[in-house]
């Protein structure tokens, strides 16, 4: 299973690449940058509502393996947020001509990728383990909260967050689904390889 | 507390004067900045004392539900901030000499919402700090990165009140998201209380 | 182990612990603890270091909830009925439950508020004569000596006059003389019909106050433990 999906992931990853380079290509060619920062946009939310979900099974029934889940999708959002955030920055550069401004978007990915961080920090704090995963779990409830309040507030503050372009061909549009689904599936593998390397870190010493 | 925030509004004035920057937009920020501070201090100190000697445990057995021990300290933190904003909010309007047409009923309603959010946050993860040993510097991360989001509005609200009349900031909208921020924060973290006071128990 | 039947079978047992188990991590502590203890009785519970002992009484205290079974204070049900359950319950720990920076009167009039009991309530005078600290009321908690720091622990824990008294390793760091006073006010409590459960791995003075005692080990209780089979060097 795992197999199959590292291979439809680079598949697709690989279609949106050469759709990207050739077909679909944006001009001027920098603005091709959006292939990467939209999937990886996409990826950090469902990395968030996944550790959302599992904090939320962990509180209920209080079994490792949500909580193992909930810090992988949180080790996977972090890794996407920072390419979002990264790449968007780029773009800004070449597009505004500026690295970041407070407008509503770039606040939100600012806000996002804050919260993975401050997720970790706080799992780092404990030494307890049973006192990590509840309190982690009960940061990544307020955190996930705090994601749709800072797009609603942040519409408060200009927006410059307005592409001068549109996906109008279909090569286009293809290689965006191309490499959001891909990016989808790349991150499925990312959490799950990180789950299973974590139970394997924490061998049942007592099974019942 | 009081000299945090005046040492706070301080530096922002002497910032101000340098960059010429508008007076109303860097008292705000400023006020904020020493709101927050503040909040975490209070939070943080209250929760000291419980985790010392396992005083929460004997709490939480006289009390009938752990979520009001969450809505006491949540009122005690909010009346401590409102008793050093009674010097701090004074001392930040003069010295950013603010004072023409301000509404004082609307200033102090929207203080006190951004009390309600601030310490809804600090009250609840207060409480999980306690007992790690970078509680302190942990958090003001932790409080920061959550109340982010709450920072647009309260600023909103108090640039408009602070602004000349004729701003094009709008104080109504920037009250209503306080009042949803503060509900919503306040309901969850005290749903949420119950875990942070058990997990107290490692 | 279940318990064998009371001479009062129809009375309803101070408190009932039927199949409490708990696990942390996966790692099962408490597997299948059932024990039952009628007023004026005291168990005392052995065990070795983190044998669960903490753990067992602070679920019974309502402080951490069981993965299964139940607990039930005088017939009440511990999870289901938890505000009226908790009222009957004490407890105390080697840890003081009580704020250093008040004074030995303002803790217990703190604890007494809280438990509603209005100012003109005079259990805490009661209670602070009875502790012997009626001396001490005016001085800070923190500058109380052990053996003090463990008389306004009880104290506290039986402001509301509970029926079950529930002691953590109330022994620890007590000396001689401190144990003689605790022992006696457990005496106390369990003449004016109180319940006590203590776990400790202190034998010598458990042994006196404890006519009831169980051993836990490898996460099950073992009861009806007679005094001369409890392996002293095991405990100590």
């Amino acid at each position: 299973m795992r197999t199959t999906l590292a291979i439809l992931s680079l598949l697709l990853i690989l279609l949106a690449a050469s759709l990207a380079l050739t077909t679909a290509a944006i001009t001027p060619a920098a603005r091709n940058i959006v292939y990467v920062h939209v999937p990886t946009a996409f990826c950090s939310l469902i990395s968030f509502c996944v550790l959302f979900f599992c904090s939320i099974r962990y509180l209920r029934t209080k079994q490792q393996k949500w909580d193992h889940t909930a810090a992988a999708a949180a080790q996977a959002g972090l890794l996407f947020a920072t390419i979002m955030n990264l790449t968007g920055m780029f773009f800004a550069r070449l597009e505004w001509g500026i690295w970041w401004t407070p407008s509503p978007r770039l606040i939100s990915s600012a806000v996002l990728w804050f919260l993975y961080v401050a997720y970790f920090l706080l799992r780092s704090a404990f030494e307890s383990r049973r006192r990590k995963e509840t309190l982690s779990a009960v940061f990544g409830i307020i955190a996930f909260i705090d994601v749709p309040l800072v797009l609603i507030s942040a519409r408060l503050v200009p927006d410059i967050h307005r592409p001068s372009f549109s996906f109008d061909t279909p090569a286009q549009l293809l290689a965006l689904a191309s490499a959001a689904l891909g990016s989808v599936l790349l991150m499925t593998l990312l959490i799950w390889y990180s789950k299973l390397s974590k139970e394997r870190l924490c061998p049942h010493t007592h099974p019942r | 507390m009081i000299m945090l925030a005046i040492l706070i509004a301080w530096i922002f004035r002497i910032a101000a004067e340098s960059a010429e920057i508008s007076a109303p937009a860097i008292a705000s920020a400023a006020l904020l900045a020493a709101i927050l501070f503040s909040a975490i201090l209070v939070c943080e100190k209250n929760f000291a004392s419980e985790h010392e000697n396992d005083c929460l445990a004997a709490l939480i057995l006289a009390s009938a539900d752990t979520g009001d021990i969450y809505l006491a300290k949540l009122t005690v933190n909010v009346t401590m901030l409102c008793i050093f904003e009674l010097i701090a909010v004074p001392a930040v309007l003069v010295l950013f000499k603010i004072n023409a047409g301000l509404s004082w009923p609307r200033l102090i309603i929207a203080i006190l919402l951004i009390n309600i959010g601030f310490s809804s946050i600090a009250t609840l993860l207060a409480c999980a700090v306690q007992g790690t040993k970078t509680a302190n510097s942990l958090l003001g991360v932790l409080v920061m990165a959550v109340l982010s989001p709450m920072m647009i509005p309260a600023v909103s609200a108090l640039l408009s009140l602070f602004s000349q009349p004729d701003t094009a900031f709008d104080f109504n909208r920037g009250l209503g998201l306080l009042l949803a921020f503060d509900a919503i924060f306040v309901t969850v973290c005290w749903l949420l209380f119950d875990f942070v006071a058990a997990g107290q128990e490692n | 182990m279940t318990e064998k039947p009371q001479k009062n079978p129809g009375q309803t047992p101070a408190l009932n612990v039927a199949g409490v188990c708990k696990s942390f991590a996966n790692r099962a502590v408490l597997d299948n603890v059932s024990f039952q203890l009628f007023s004026g009785q005291a168990l005392c519970i052995f065990g070795a270091n983190a044998a669960g002992k903490t753990t067992l009484i602070r679920i019974i205290a309502g402080l951490m909830p069981p993965d299964d079974g139940t607990i039930e204070i005088c017939g009440l049900n511990l999870c289901s009925q938890n505000p009226q359950a908790k009222k009957m319950l004490g407890f105390i720990s080697h840890k003081t439950m009580t704020y250093p920076h008040l004074t030995v009167e303002e803790n217990l009039r703190f604890f007494a508020r809280l438990y509603g009991l209005n100012k003109s309530n005079t259990r805490v005078e009661e209670l602070l004569d009875k502790t012997g600290l009626i001396l001490y009321c005016y001085d800070l908690a923190s500058a109380l000596s052990r053996g003090m720091t463990q008389r306004l622990t009880i104290a506290r824990a039986m402001l509301h006059r509970p029926a079950i008294l529930l002691a953590d390793e109330p022994f620890t760091a007590l000396d001689a003389p401190a144990c003689e006073n605790l022992l006696a006010l457990l005496q106390q409590f369990r003449n004016e019909g109180g319940a006590v459960v203590i776990t400790t791995n202190n034998v010598s003075p458990s042994l006196r106050c404890c006519e009831k005692l169980a051993v836990l080990n490898n996460r099950k209780l073992f009861s009806d433990i007679k005094a001369d089979q409890i392996n002293l060097e095991k405990f100590c």
